[in-house]
C-alpha cells in the first residue's frame, strides 16, 4: 500500500515487470510490457526534447549542477544567436538515481535512458558489448574517493572499523562503492571481524543516512556524498552554532588500500541523441570539470587533456 | 415524601437512601426520556417477601433499582442488606441478582450455559441448586437451546434461574414481564411465587402494572417523579383513598383468605377473611383446588362493590359481608369511594354519590357489602362473577 | 548460503515478526479500540486519527522518523539502549517497533468495528453475576466478538507479512535479523539474481494463497452449518 515510490523503487517495480517479461516466451507480451513501461515513464516527459540520464548515487549532486549550467549555457546561447523570432526549444533532463547496479539492469531491460553515469567502469563496459552502449561515447569521467567515516577519531581505517558496533556500506550485490568496501576491508584483514557488524544499505546515500542519523558510527561511503550532504547542509544552514560538536565527524582516505581506483564510466545508450552528444562534450569542458573537482571527485587521466588534476578536499 | 416507619423491627431488613441527579432517565432497556430530574429516595423494606416498586412511566422506578444494584452512578447511596452495608461497594460485589426487561441472556452460551455461567460465580454455596431453579421455573426441557430460539416468555425464566443461581442475597426484578406476552405471563407469576415461597431471599419487583403487583407483592413503594410517594403493606396502600392508586378505573383492594372448606355439590370454595373468621366473613368462589389452610389471595375491583344498610335476604349475589364504614372520599361530581372495614382488612367500594347522600352514608356505619366480582389471584386473572 | 537456506532464513524471519508484530497489537489494540468505541470524549477524535495515520502515509514516511528516533542521540535509542544495551536501528526489535506502528491501524479498526456492534448490556449482566473486568473480557466480550478478533489478527499479520518500506529505511538488509521476504526479494531483482527472485515470490505467493483459501473455506463451512 505505497502511494509514493522512490526513484530506485519504481525503478525496481520496472525491472520486475521487465524482467517477467523477459522469462515469458510471448514476445507480444514483452512488448506490451515493454510499451507499458515507456509510456509510465514517458508520462512526465510531454515535451519534444528530454534528456534522460541515469547516474549512480554519488554522483547525482554533481550532475544536477552540471545539468544546470548545462541550461543555462545553451539558452544563452540560443537567446543570442536567434534574437528574431526565438523559437526557444524546450528541453528538459531528467535524473534518475540509484546504485549503479540497478540501474543497468534497467538498461539492459530497455528502460529509456540515453546517457549512463556509472559509479564503475564494468557496467558500461558491459552494455557497449551487449549493444545497447555507444563505444564512442565509453570514458571515464571521475574518479571517486573512497572515504570512512566516523564518530570517532582513530588512529588507522583497521582501528576505527575495529571499534565499530556498526559499519553501513552500500549494497556490494549491487553498488560499485560497495564492492570497493568489501575489498578495502579484506586487504584490511578485518573481514571477518566486521563481517557481524555490517548494515547494508540500498546504495550509498542510504548507507549515509544511515551514519548521519547517529544509528551506525562508521561508514564506508565515497567523498563526494559527504561533499554534497555538507553543501546541503550549510545551503540549508542546518549546522547551527553551538551543535558544530554533533555535526563533526572524522573521515579516512582509504584510496591507498584499494588495488584500482573507482574509476567511474559513463556510455550513452543507442540510438544516441543530438542532445545526449551535447551534453557529453558539456562534460569535457574545464567549467564542467571544475565543478567535477569540487563535487569531490578527482579527475580520470584523460586521453583528451593529458591533465591530472587533483584539488585538496576539505575535511571539517 | 418521607421515611416509612415500619411496625416493630424486623431482624433483617433492607435500608436505602439513594440520591441520584441525572440528566437521563433510564426506563429499561434502550428508551431514555429524557426527564431532568434527580432521584431522591429514603425507605426501609422488609427483609423478606416481595416488595414492589410501583409508579408511572419515567418515575425512575427503573434508575432506583439499578442504583440499587449499583449500575447507576450516584451522588450517595446508603445500602443497608441485613446489616451489611453495600452501598459503596461496586456492583460485581453487591451479590444482588438482577433480571433485566430484555433479560440479557448471552447469545454465544447455550441456556445450560447462561445457568452455568452464573453458577460458576455464586457468591455463596447457599443458595438454591441447579436443580432446583431448573424445577422452579420449568425450563428442564430448554437446557439445550440457544437464547435465539426461545420464545420472550421462555428468556424470562431463564433469566430468572440465571440471576438466582449467583445465590444473591436479594433478588431485583425490573419489569420482567413486560416483554412477554399475556399468555405467557400467568405461568412466569406462578414461577415466581414458587420461588418466593422456597426461597429465603427478598425481591424486589419493579412494576407499572397493578395486576402483577397485586398478585405477588407483600409490600408496596410508590414513587412519582423521582421520589417516594408512600410505602407500606401492599393490602393496606391499594385501600388508601389518598393514594392515586385507588382514583384508578381498574382499582381494587386485594385481601388475604384461607380455604375454609369446599362445597362440592355446587362446586364452591369457602374462604375466610380473617383468623376469627365468623360466617359472616367468608367468600363463595369457584371450586378450587387446595387444601383447608392453604392461603388464597383475593382481588376486589372497587366498581364491582355495592353496599346497602341491610343484609339482602333474597338476592343472587352470593357474597355479602357486614363491616364498618371508616373512610368516605369524593372521587369526582358523581361518584364517591367508601372504605368498609371487614375482619380487619380494608374493602373498597366505588357508588354513586347520590346513593351515598340516599343512604346517608357516613364513617362508622354498619353495611353490607355486595361483592360481585371476586379475582383469585393465584389461579388466573380471570374473574369470577358470582351472582 | 544456498538458494533455498536463505530464501528459508527471510521466510522464517518474515513469519516471526508477523506473529510477534500482530500479538503485540492484538494485546495493545484491544483495549484501545475498545476504549475508541466507547468514549464520548472529544479526544477520542484525535486518537482515532493517530491511529489511522499509518494507514495513508507512505511506509517510507514512517521509517524515516523511525530511524531518526532510533538514533543513540535521541530519546527512544537512547532510552532502549540504556535498558536492553543493543541498538534498536538494525535489529528484529527496531522492525517489531516499525511493524507495530505500521500495522496499528489494521488491528485496531476492525475491533473498533466489533466492539461498536457488541451489546454493552450484556456487560451489566455480567457485572451483576459477579464477573470483573478481565472475567468480562475473557468470557463474553472475546466469544461475542471473535470474528472482530480473528479479521484484525489476520489482517495484522498479512500486512506485516507485505511490509516493505518501513524496513527498507530501518532494517540495514541484515540476514537472519533484518533481511525479510520483501527485502529480500527486492535484492534479488536488484542483483539480476532472477531464479532466486523467482522462487522466493513464487513461494510467497503459493504460500498466501493456501493460507487465505483455508481462512474462507473454514469460514464459508461455519456460516452453513450456523
Amino acid at each position: 500500500m505505497q502511494k509514493i515510490l522512490t526513484s530506485s523503487e519504481r525503478n525496481a517495480g520496472r525491472t520486475v515487470i521487465n524482467s517477467l517479461g523477459s522469462l515469458l516466451p510471448n514476445v507480444l507480451l514483452k512488448a506490451s510490457l515493454k510499451f507499458v513501461a515507456i509510456a509510465v515513464f514517458f508520462c512526465h516527459s510531454a515535451l519534444a526534447d528530454t534528456l534522460t540520464i541515469a547516474t549512480a548515487s554519488n554522483f547525482r549532486p554533481v550532475l544536477e549542477q552540471l545539468s544546470q549550467a548545462f541550461s543555462d549555457q545553451t539558452s544563452s546561447k540560443q537567446s543570442s544567436y536567434k534574437q528574431s523570432s526565438a523559437k526557444q526549444s524546450a528541453y528538459q533532463i531528467k535524473i534518475s538515481s540509484g546504485s549503479s547496479g540497478v540501474l543497468y539492469a534497467q538498461i539492459v531491460q530497455g528502460a529509456p535512458f540515453q546517457l549512463f553515469f556509472s559509479a564503475n567502469e564494468s557496467y558500461p563496459e558491459k552494455l557497449v558489448a551487449s549493444g545497447h552502449g555507444e563505444a564512442d561515447t565509453l570514458a571515464a569521467y571521475a574518479v571517486g574517493k573512497l572515504i570512512l567515516v566516523s564518530r570517532q577519531e582513530g588512529i588507522s581505517p583497521e582501528d576505527m572499523l575495529s571499534s565499530a558496533k556498526r559499519i553501513a556500506i552500500a549494497n556490494p550485490r549491487t553498488a560499485p562503492y560497495g564492492i570497493a568496501a568489501m575489498e578495502v576491508m579484506e586487504s584490511l584483514g578485518v573481514m571477518e571481524k566486521s563481517q557481524p557488524k555490517l548494515v547494508v544499505g540500498n546504495n550509498i546515500a542510504q548507507a549515509w543516512q544511515f551514519f548521519h542519523s547517529g544509528n551506525a558510527d562508521v561508514a564506508i561511503v565515497s567523498a563526494s556524498l559527504v561533499y554534497s550532504a555538507r553543501w546541503h547542509e550549510q545551503i540549508a544552514g542546518s549546522i547551527p552554532d553551538g551543535k558544530e560538536e554533533q555535526q563533526k565527524f572524522f573521515n579516512i582516505d582509504l584510496s591507498s588500500h584499494l588495488k584500482q581506483p573507482v574509476q567511474q564510466s559513463r556510455v550513452a545508450i543507442k540510438p544516441v541523441s543530438l542532445l545526449a552528444q551535447q551534453f557529453l562534450d558539456f562534460i569535457k569542458t574545464p567549467a564542467a570539470q571544475k565543478v567535477i573537482l569540487e563535487g569531490g571527485y578527482v579527475l580520470p587521466i584523460s586521453v583528451d587533456t593529458d591533465i591530472f588534476t587533483t584539488s585538496p578536499m576539505n575535511t571539517n | 415524601m418521607g421515611v416509612a416507619v415500619m411496625n416493630g423491627t424486623l431482624e433483617k431488613s433492607i435500608q436505602l437512601a439513594i440520591k441520584h441527579s441525572l440528566g437521563e432517565v433510564t426506563s429499561g432497556g434502550e428508551a431514555k426520556s429524557s426527564a431532568n430530574f434527580s432521584l431522591s429516595l429514603k425507605a426501609q423494606l422488609p427483609g423478606k417477601g416481595i416488595t414492589a416498586i410501583y409508579g408511572p412511566s419515567g418515575c425512575g422506578k427503573t434508575t432506583l433499582l439499578r442504583c440499587i444494584a449499583g449500575l447507576e452512578e450516584v451522588e450517595h447511596c446508603q445500602l443497608n442488606m441485613s446489616g451489611d452495608e453495600i452501598g459503596s461497594l461496586p456492583a460485581k460485589q453487591r451479590q444482588l441478582g438482577y433480571v433485566f426487561q430484555e433479560n440479557r441472556l448471552f447469545p454465544h452460551l447455550s441456556v445450560e450455559g447462561n445457568l452455568d455461567f452464573a453458577y460458576k460465580r455464586r457468591f455463596s454455596d447457599n443458595g438454591p441448586s441447579k436443580q432446583q431453579v431448573i424445577d422452579w421455573l420449568d425450563i428442564d426441557a430448554l437446557l439445550e437451546r440457544k437464547p435465539d430460539q426461545l420464545s420472550g416468555g421462555q428468556k424470562q425464566r431463564v433469566a430468572i434461574a440465571r440471576a438466582l443461581l449467583t445465590a444473591p442475597r436479594c433478588l431485583l426484578l425490573d419489569e420482567p414481564l413486560a416483554g412477554v406476552d399475556s399468555q405467557a405471563r400467568n405461568p412466569i407469576l406462578r414461577h415466581l411465587e414458587t420461588v418466593a415461597e422456597n426461597l429465603n431471599i427478598p425481591m424486589v419487583y419493579v412494576s407499572h402494572n397493578l395486576d402483577e403487583i397485586t398478585r405477588l407483592a407483600d409490600h408496596l413503594i410508590i414513587m412519582d417523579q423521582g421520589r417516594l410517594v408512600a410505602d407500606g403493606p401492599l393490602l393496606d396502600m391499594l385501600s388508601r383513598l389518598d393514594l392515586d392508586v385507588t382514583r384508578q378505573e381498574s382499582a381494587a383492594v386485594v385481601l388475604n383468605t384461607q380455604i375454609m372448606g369446599h362445597d362440592d355439590r355446587y362446586s364452591l370454595t369457602q374462604l375466610s377473611l380473617g383468623l376469627q373468621s365468623g360466617d359472616d366473613a367468608q367468600l363463595s368462589v369457584g371450586r378450587l383446588s387446595g387444601e383447608p389452610g392453604n392461603a388464597v389471595r383475593v382481588r376486589i375491583p372497587c366498581r364491582d362493590v355495592s353496599i346497602a344498610l341491610e343484609r339482602p335476604s333474597l338476592s343472587s349475589i352470593l357474597n355479602i359481608l357486614p363491616g364498618v364504614i371508616t373512610e368516605i372520599e369524593l372521587i369526582d361530581g358523581a361518584r364517591a369511594m367508601i372504605k368498609t372495614e371487614v375482619a380487619r382488612q380494608f374493602i373498597l367500594a366505588r357508588i354513586t354519590r347520590k346513593s351515598m347522600e340516599h343512604l346517608q352514608l357516613e364513617t362508622g356505619k354498619q353495611v353490607y357489602l355486595q361483592i360481585k366480582t371476586v379475582a383469585l389471584l393465584s389461579e388466573t386473572i380471570a374473574s369470577e362473577n358470582l351472582g | 548460503m544456498n538458494l533455498l537456506a536463505s530464501n528459508i532464513a527471510a521466510l522464517w524471519l518474515t513469519l516471526q515478526l508477523a506473529a510477534v508484530t500482530t500479538t503485540i497489537l492484538l494485546i495493545v489494540s484491544a483495549p484501545l479500540a475498545w476504549w475508541l468505541a466507547r468514549s464520548e470524549s472529544r479526544f477520542a477524535s484525535v486518537v482515532e486519527a493517530t491511529v489511522a495515520l499509518p494507514l495513508i502515509l507512505p511506509p517510507t514516511v514512517i521509517g524515516f522518523y523511525l530511524l531518526i528516533a532510533f538514533s543513540p542521540d535521541n530519546f527512544l535509542g537512547s532510552g532502549w539502549s540504556a535498558l536492553t544495551g543493543h541498538s534498536l536501528a538494525f535489529t528484529f526489535s527496531g522492525l517489531v517497533v516499525g511493524s507495530v506502528i505500521y500495522s496499528l491501524p489494521f488491528v485496531v479498526q476492525p475491533l473498533q468495528t466489533g466492539f461498536q456492534h457488541f451489546d454493552h448490556k450484556l456487560l451489566e449482566a455480567a457485572e451483576t453475576m459477579g464477573a470483573g473486568t478481565l472475567d468480562r473480557f475473557l468470557n463474553l466480550i472475546i466469544p461475542l466478538t471473535r470474528r472482530a478478533f480473528a479479521t484484525a489478527a489476520l489482517l495484522g499479520f498479512a500486512h506485516t507479512m507485505g511490509e516493505f518500506g518501513v524496513v527498507l529505511m530501518i532494517g540495514g538488509n541484515i540476514p537472519g535479523e533484518t533481511q525479510v521476504l520483501s527485502i529480500a526479494l527486492y535484492d534479488h531483482v536488484e542483483a539480476l539474481d532472477y531464479q532466486r527472485a523467482h522462487w522466493l515470490a513464487g513461494g510467497l505467493l503459493a504460500f498466501s494463497f493456501a493460507l487465505l483459501i483455508l481462512l474462507y473455506g473454514f469460514n464459508r463451512h461455519k456460516a452453513m452449518n450456523k
